[in-house]
């Protein structure tokens, strides 16, 4: 089941409101496992049972853990590991959504909703040069790696500029450059054309999206009622 | 069809503070290509052959900066005066790089770009997205994303993208330069039915002999000039003095192979010897149960099938990666990952990530703590780099840095030198000067491995040659190197 | 306005590859929050790296708009914080960059002016983005207690974000590292981009 970028981005907002809205954990469960399932349904691949995982150790250290460990560590650790908890519906949904969406899908519908050309190109360039991004990250590391180029530098702010140097200046250089070439490309294909292009991977909304809308609102009013009247 | 009269172009505007971007690219191109024709220009790096495919598909004047003059006109259209998506509906273009070229992530909509941005129906475009996938026999990568290709399986995608779209024009700049022979195979397959199909091709290429029976005029072009042109069946006749002279890449793969140098055998102690190695990547194995020695002062070539894991063989001897199992030992001691760190010097496929530095001089001193001024001057000397000494590395050319590159290695005292594609996009006279930097630098007793499908690369630099598997290190026979590099890329087919 | 001051294609393109270096730099700055003290950093620390890449591309990119497209990932995200709080910074966001194109409008050129430019454009961090913190310190230390955040940690908060003069010191601070990154850029664009010819 893949459902339309509309109806993603509205269970991404929709799930960052009761993540800040709700403060009852046994809600917060239901929508992460309601999340969980929704992946499931998404295909092969989208559920990452890790993250789930993480989930479920997240909970465990501020439940059972915490009230038994000296307050320090708790002082430390509280912050980090409630802020990531309570923002988890928010990485369920941005996992989901990163994994079932192509390009193509935000390009099509952004284009059919009128979005401004130029907003949809910058965000599905933003879209498809994230894995770049990290394969160039690896292979300057790799490279760095090999090089040992902070060797032989004792004074520490030398060696830290120097790092943060050889590690920005490749990437900036190498985001330009791509930038070009995928320019290249993409003008003798003709994206400057004025007319409105074909969305051949343009879906109208269907059953299954008006159903999860519902759902999410439907959650989103209940974690409002819960919060605001019940309590 | 297309036509060129007294066209050049300069690269740069006139305000750019350094030299290097204000290159003639081309002076006085007169050229005239018939509808159907097949042409292919040729000559060595920098010689503006890529500036005459970028006036062809209009990146020149439309999107490079620089001096444009002259006349080019494309199916009637001066490309001066009519905008990109319109020349982008009888032009279609396939560049040197595959990670660089495509803007969507799923293969599908990357071929059919070009005709969803001219608005065609969509009856139309699936009509020809389904004879596409038929008559290029594509449905294996249909269902891979982009990410999850190799370099060749991407640029099979860009040209299956220019077939679908169906236009008059194909331009396509060094469309080889980074792929095996598997994926060289294939874009062949390709180009003979655009050219069946009556297409106009235009290639710019160093790599030669797979475009044998292919092209019908060739243009030979020096220093932004043409030179020659040659009727098809003179040019792939000429000899191999003439060739040579002319700085061109083999026109015959079948040419007998011949290991010029001879093998070498070395004392006990003097050699990097690999003891059953094992690596296997996300749960599936690469390879298994690797042996294999090398010896001081030898260049060994690894050959092997696509993804067999040769460059992930390079990571694990350097250390990047770690094996599964698996020793290795270097002068009979064991190397730990810190050893193999301080022992092997890496020059990856694409070279742009090794450097650094904001000048060809400071590259040599950055983590080479104990250098003298005198020993940068002596190694940029030998490789060729003293006149650009203060240029900056990214400015400079594919050879130049690779060479800049093993530099830095020799001059960070390292014993062991491994290479990964060096000679992908290179032009006959830079891949000659690779070949005899690296046999200098065995001669003065570093062990160099290089893992390369460069046939012609090979002939001229190695020792011996070793095919990876899946495992074992198989010792090849010099003279049938070349049938096993057929049989590989019939295999991987 | 003249035809090649224009965004077109390749314009979008390259902010857009920009733009999701500005959201990772946004993300890698993060780590600040991991106590509640050093979250006052976060705008500080993102102020180096939005200087850098803000003159790279106002010198790649000299033309009307191409802050705002810049802006576009970074504006998405704070659209995921939630209905409310996300429809204030997406608009916070798109305000700062509208102004900052209004500053820029005449001359694209100047660097200077760029630099002042990118410094107007991080306040939006250390303004908006901390007036939660300092404007609405007790809903927002109840709701992080209501999470569960622990309560010694919350009260020290408190008491921490009652110091109104920090906010000053965001804001402060904030402008000075955008200032330093884009004399970082411009070095790094002297020293590297244009002497490779790239730029």
């Amino acid at each position: 089941m893949r459902l339309d970028i509309r109806t993603y981005l509205i269970l991404l907002v929709l799930s960052a409101t009761c993540a800040s809205l709700n403060t009852h954990v046994l809600v917060e469960i239901g929508i992460i496992l309601a999340l969980s399932f929704l992946q499931l349904l998404s295909g092969k691949g989208v559920f990452m049972p890790r993250l789930l995982l993480l989930y479920g150790v997240l909970l465990l250290i501020q439940y059972q853990i915490f009230p038994v460990i000296p307050e320090v560590v708790v002082l430390l650790l509280s912050l980090p590991v409630v802020n990531i908890r309570s923002f988890f519906p928010v990485i369920m949904c941005v996992v989901l959504i990163y994994k079932t969406t192509q390009v193509s899908q935000v390009v099509a519908t952004f284009t059919k909703m009128k979005v401004s050309k130029g907003a949809t190109i910058a965000i599905a360039i933003a879209i498809r040069y994230i894995p770049s991004l990290a394969e160039e990250w690896r292979h300057i590391k790799e490279a760095m790696w090999v090089r040992r180029a902070t060797v032989g530098i004792h004074n520490p702010i030398v060696r830290l500029s120097k790092c943060i140097e050889c590690y920005l200046v490749p990437l900036l250089i190498s985001a330009i450059k791509t930038s070009d070439e995928l320019s290249a490309a993409a003008i003798t294909r003709g994206i400057d054309s004025p007319g409105m292009p074909t969305c051949r991977k343009y879906r109208p909304m269907g059953a299954a999206d008006y159903i999860v809308i519902l759902l999410s609102i439907g959650v989103t009013a209940f974690c409002v009622v819960n919060e605001y009247i019940l309590t | 069809m297309i036509e060129m009269k007294n066209a050049g172009f300069t690269y740069g505007d006139e305000t750019a503070e350094s030299e290097s971007s204000r290159d003639t690219g081309i002076v006085d191109i007169h050229l005239q290509i018939r509808r159907g024709e097949c042409v292919l220009l040729c000559g060595e790096s920098g010689c503006g052959k890529t500036t005459v495919t970028k006036l062809i598909n209009g990146l020149i004047p439309h999107f490079e900066i620089g001096n444009f003059s002259g006349e080019v006109t494309v199916n009637e259209l001066d490309t001066k005066n009519v905008p990109m998506y319109q020349l982008a509906e009888c032009v279609s273009s396939v560049f040197q790089n595959p990670k660089t070229q495509f803007f969507n992530t799923d293969a599908e909509s990357e071929m059919t770009f070009g005709l969803e941005n001219q608005a065609a129906s969509v009856e139309y475009i699936d009509k020809r997205l389904a004879q596409t996938i038929e008559e290029l026999d594509l449905t294996p990568l249909m269902n891979k994303s982009l990410f999850q290709m190799s370099g060749g399986e991407k640029q099979i995608i860009a040209f299956a993208g220019a077939y679908l779209s169906d236009t008059d024009i194909v331009v396509l700049d060094e469309p080889s330069a980074n792929l095996d022979l598997w994926a060289i195979e294939k874009i062949r397959g390709v180009m003979e039915k655009m050219k069946a199909a009556g297409k106009t091709i235009v290639i710019a290429e160093h790599r030669l002999y797979y475009l044998r029976g292919l092209v019908d005029t060739v243009y030979y072009m020096k220093n932004g000039r043409i030179l020659e042109s040659h009727d098809v069946k003179d040019f792939f006749a000429l000899d191999d003095q003439r060739r040579i002279g002319m700085g061109l890449r083999k026109l015959n793969m079948s040419d007998l192979f011949q290991i010029t140098r001879t093998a070498i055998q070395a004392a006990e102690q003097n050699r990097l010897r690999v003891e059953n190695l094992t690596l296997t990547y996300q749960k599936k194995p690469v390879f298994s149960g690797l042996s294999f020695e090398i010896f001081l002062g030898e260049i060994v070539g690894i050959i092997g099938a696509n993804g067999m894991g040769k460059t992930s063989l390079l990571r694990c001897l350097c250390g990047i990666q770690k094996p599964d199992k698996g020793i290795v030992r270097f002068n009979g001691r064991r190397c730990r990952t810190k050893d193999k760190r301080r022992l092997c010097g890496v020059v990856m496929q694409d070279v742009n990530y090794q450097l650094f530095s904001d000048s060809v001089e400071s590259e040599c001193f950055l983590g080479n703590a104990g250098t003298t001024a005198e020993q940068v001057n002596a190694i940029l000397n030998e490789m060729g780099l003293s006149a650009c000494k203060d240029a900056h590395p990214q400015g400079l050319s594919g050879g130049q840095k690779q060479r800049l590159a093993i530099a830095v290695t020799v001059l960070s005292g390292k014993k062991i030198l491994l290479l990964d594609e060096p000679t992908s996009g290179l032009d006959y006279q830079n891949m000659l000067t690779v070949s005899s930097l690296l046999r200098r630098l065995s001669e003065n007793g570093m062990i160099i491995v290089v893992v390369t499908h460069d046939i012609e690369f090979l002939e001229t630099t190695c020792n011996r040659c070793l095919e990876l598997t899946a495992n074992e290190m198989k010792a090849i026979d010099s003279a049938k190197i070349a049938d096993v590099f057929y049989q590989n890329s019939i295999a991987s087919m | 306005m003249k035809e090649n001051e224009k965004m077109i294609g390749k314009d979008y393109i390259t902010c857009g590859v920009f733009s999701l270096l500005y959201m990772v730099a946004m993300l890698l700055s993060a780590v600040m929050n991991i106590s509640g003290y050093t979250a006052i950093f976060y705008p500080t620390l993102v102020g180096i790296f939005v200087g850098i890449l803000f003159v790279i591309l106002e010198v790649k990119v000299p033309k009307k708009g191409a802050v705002v497209i810049f802006s576009i990932i970074p504006a998405l995200y704070f659209f995921a914080s939630g209905l409310l709080e996300g429809f204030i910074g997406f608009a916070g966001v798109m305000l700062f960059a509208l102004i900052t194109e209004w500053m820029m409008s005449r001359r694209h050129d100047n660097l200077n002016q760029i630099s002042v430019a990118a410094v107007v454009y991080t306040l939006y961090m250390s303004t908006l983005g901390m007036a939660e913190n300092f404007v609405f310190t007790d809903t927002y230390c109840d709701n992080a207690l209501a999470h569960g955040i622990n309560e010694t940690i919350v009260e020290q908060m408190r008491s921490f974000y009652h110091i109104k003069p920090l906010w000053a010191a965001v804001i402060v601070s904030t402008a000075i590292t955008t200032w330093l990154g884009t004399l970082l850029g411009k070095k790094i664009m002297s020293k590297h981009l244009k002497k490779a010819g790239i730029l």
